[in-house]
């Protein structure tokens, strides 16, 4: 494949780069709000569908689909992009699981990492999700009969979520879960245990959760920020795996704030002041 | 004896029998500015901090 063109991308703002991986089954979509946010705070946002996702390449074979695969996609588009100044990267779920593999194989091209309900091993995921990785091809099958309005449906069960979610959200969430290829579970298959990794990370991250998160245990996400060098959280209470749809504003504004107090901020915006670790 | 508590690789002493309110406020760290825990899960506020053992605080970002 020919990642240069195959990933579809929005760019937003002009600044500095922030990239913002989106996760399972979703699409860039879902950073609508914080490409504005981080575009009127002097950054400039770039956000992919992945591969099998949103209006990016969707091939045929389970192959393509590997954590391995979808990350090597991922990064031949970002090199292909030719960034330049300090990077920051914004991942959820999934998003988060390439974005700590990109920081640690290019550690002096990341600045600073947020992590939202990130995963980083098997062992965070449900029982029911559990199965779900085990047999890739029978949930792909099932993936391909799910209709529309089940899964809008299920959103809206969601009790952690969904009062913060509009009815146009609900859509857009079923509407990129339908869209994505049933292929997609052949990555929950193939995802590997990142936590030897995690002390060997030293960009300042930032680590967002929902504290009812159903798809990932929340008690996982103290024990990474644990496990990582630099690392401070910011718990969002009364929300699921996706605060940054169901409280963006709340989350937006961690993240904003975050990359502001980064040094190299600083010393790229004169006057604004350098966060100093006490 | 003591309890080991440590916040950005810095590291305090506390006696143990407080609980962890106490020995936050004792040390001058604002409770609703740390997460703590002891051997990688969450405690509350009101634990017994027992003899000899470490908490672990992770820094909660503030302000907005």
């Amino acid at each position: 494949m020919d990642e240069t063109t195959l990933l579809n991308y929005t760019s937003h703002g002009n600044g500095e780069p922030v990239v913002l991986l989106h996760g399972m089954a979703a699409s860039k979509q879902d950073w609508s709000s914080l490409l504005l946010d981080l575009a009127q705070a002097g950054f400039q946002g770039y956000a992919p569908d992945l591969v099998g996702h949103g209006d990016s390449v969707k091939p045929d074979e389970p192959p393509h689909y590997t954590a391995r695969a979808v990350y090597n996609t991922f990064e031949n588009w970002l090199e292909s992009l030719a960034l330049t100044g300090p990077l920051r990267l914004v991942g959820h779920s999934l998003g988060g699981f390439l974005s700590l593999l990109y920081a640690h194989r290019h550690p002096q091209s990341v600045a600073s990492l947020v992590l939202i309900d990130p995963f980083i091993s098997p062992r965070q995921l449900s029982p029911a999700f559990q199965l779900f990785g085990r047999r890739p091809d029978l949930t792909s099958k099932a993936y391909r009969h799910i209709p529309g309005w089940l899964v809008h449906l299920a959103l809206g069960l969601d009790l952690s979520e969904a009062s913060h979610f509009s009815n146009q959200v609900r859509q857009q969430i079923a509407k990129d879960y339908l869209r994505a290829s049933p292929n997609i579970m052949y990555m929950s298959s193939s995802v590997w245990d990142l936590t030897p990794i995690l002390p060997e990370i030293n960009s300042p991250t930032l680590i967002i959760w929902g504290d009812h998160d159903q798809t990932l245990k929340p008690a996982s996400f103290p024990r990474l920020a644990l496990q990582l060098p630099h690392a401070e959280v910011y718990p969002v209470a009364h929300s699921g795996h996706q605060p940054h749809i169901g409280k963006a504003d709340q989350v937006n504004r961690k993240v904003v704030e975050f990359f502001r107090r980064q040094p190299e901020y600083s010393l790229q915006n004169p006057g604004i002041m350098a966060w100093q670790s006490p | 004896m003591a309890v080991t508590l440590i916040l950005r690789n810095q590291e305090y002493q506390v006696r143990p029998g407080m609980t962890l309110r106490d020995a936050l406020r004792k040390l001058e760290i604002l409770s609703e500015s740390v997460l703590a825990t002891r051997d990688g899960e969450m405690i509350v506020d009101e634990e017994i901090l027992r003899d000899g053992e470490v908490i672990k605080l992770i820094a909660v970002i503030s302000g907005g």
